[in-house]
């Protein structure tokens, strides 16, 4: 299997062959599977790993007093779960594992490591780390300012791009192992609306949902709907049209 | 858990539901059709329209119709102002 968070950061940075097996070497050593549901890192937990997701998707969730929960983003293979334990102490949220999934647990005296030795590391998990917080304020403007319609369309289109980063939409076919329930928790709707608009975004012949798989039929289409700009996600490479790790995602941004 | 299916019937037609949740109860799947409702009825307040003639439907685990809730019935409705008589 590619290294998918190579794939990721090779967006941003330029990594020398020796580098990239470094890269590769970090995510072989020890892995963890997680069962649907279950607790990656869990609310209040001291982190001391770094764990990082290579197949399957995972969530980072709150829960309110009365069991409520919101999703505030998705990670996909690449994405990394806890860069915070350089800095902050323990989780103040939990990452649930979506469908099965599949994470590389790294020490984080090994990252501390590699990451004196190799100085584009440090710029592109910078990098990684700015582009979450800029996920986030979309995040902020669905609450504020996007309609049902666009807040579905725009995670849909989000999501193509980034799993096409990480050469895993082929056909424009993504994995979607999500429930509506989880859907709705992901963007502050009910069950019933999220049914509701799906079922337009069907009709509008923009996507296809069979199987666990969510298939983009119409990728301007769907960017339209969504009203989608893709500079939060600082993709400069494909921005650029530069060829190489670029060309996997440029025609969408 | 049972399973419950949330079909919305309005205006714009039948909307069903395929996929269905798993509730505790059949009180719980009353108040989630209720959010349901408001959700909807507030998404197309916020664009002008206000159509109370629709209702969700919901269905148990082997399909049967368990619950009808009308639209108007997931509100209290207080009236609307009238200016005063000169």
């Amino acid at each position: 299997m590619r290294n998918p968070l190579r794939l990721k950061l090779e967006q941003y940075a330029g990594f020398e062959e020796r580098e990239g097996r470094r890269l590769d070497e970090l995510v072989a050593q020890r892995t963890q599977v997680f069962a649907p549901k279950q607790d990656i890192l869990t609310e209040g937990e001291k982190v001391k790993e770094i764990h990082i997701v290579l197949s399957g998707l995972a969530a980072r969730y709150k829960l309110l007093d009365e069991g409520e929960r919101q999703i505030m983003a998705f990670l996909i293979p690449g994405d990394i779960c806890d860069l915070e334990v350089f800095v902050l102490e323990e989780m103040d949220h939990g990452i649930s594992a979506m469908t099965e999934t599949v994470c590389a647990v790294v020490p984080a005296e090994t990252i501390k490591g590699l990451l004196t030795e190799m100085s584009c590391l440090t710029q592109a998990l910078w990098w990684s780390t700015m582009t979450d917080s800029a996920v986030l304020r979309e995040r902020i403007i669905d609450h504020g300012r996007r309609d049902a319609r666009e807040r579905i369309a725009h995670l849909f289109y989000e999501l193509l791009v980034r799993y096409r980063i990480i050469d895993e939409a082929k056909d424009n076919s993504i994995p979607f192992p999500l429930t509506q329930e989880e859907l709705a928790d992901s963007t502050g709707l009910t069950p019933v609306h999220v049914n509701r608009t799906l079922k337009q975004l069907r009709e509008d012949r923009l996507i296809e949902l069979k199987g666990r798989v969510l298939k983009v039929l119409d990728p301007q289409g769907l960017r339209r709907a969504a009203r989608f700009n893709p500079n939060y996600l600082h993709l400069r490479k494909a921005e650029e049209g530069l060829r190489g790790e670029a060309d996997r995602v440029k025609d969408l941004v | 858990m049972p399973h419950f299916f949330f079909d919305l019937h309005n205006g714009l037609g039948l909307v069903s539901n395929e996929e269905g949740r798993e509730l505790p109860d059949l009180e719980t799947a009353r108040r989630e059709a209720i959010k349901g409702i408001r959700s909807i009825i507030s998404a197309e307040v916020e664009k002008g329209e206000l159509d109370l003639t629709g209702r969700l439907v919901v269905r148990d685990g082997d399909g049967a119709e368990t619950l009808v809730i009308p639209f108007h019935e997931s509100l209290t409705i207080v009236g609307r102002w009238t200016a005063p008589a000169a």
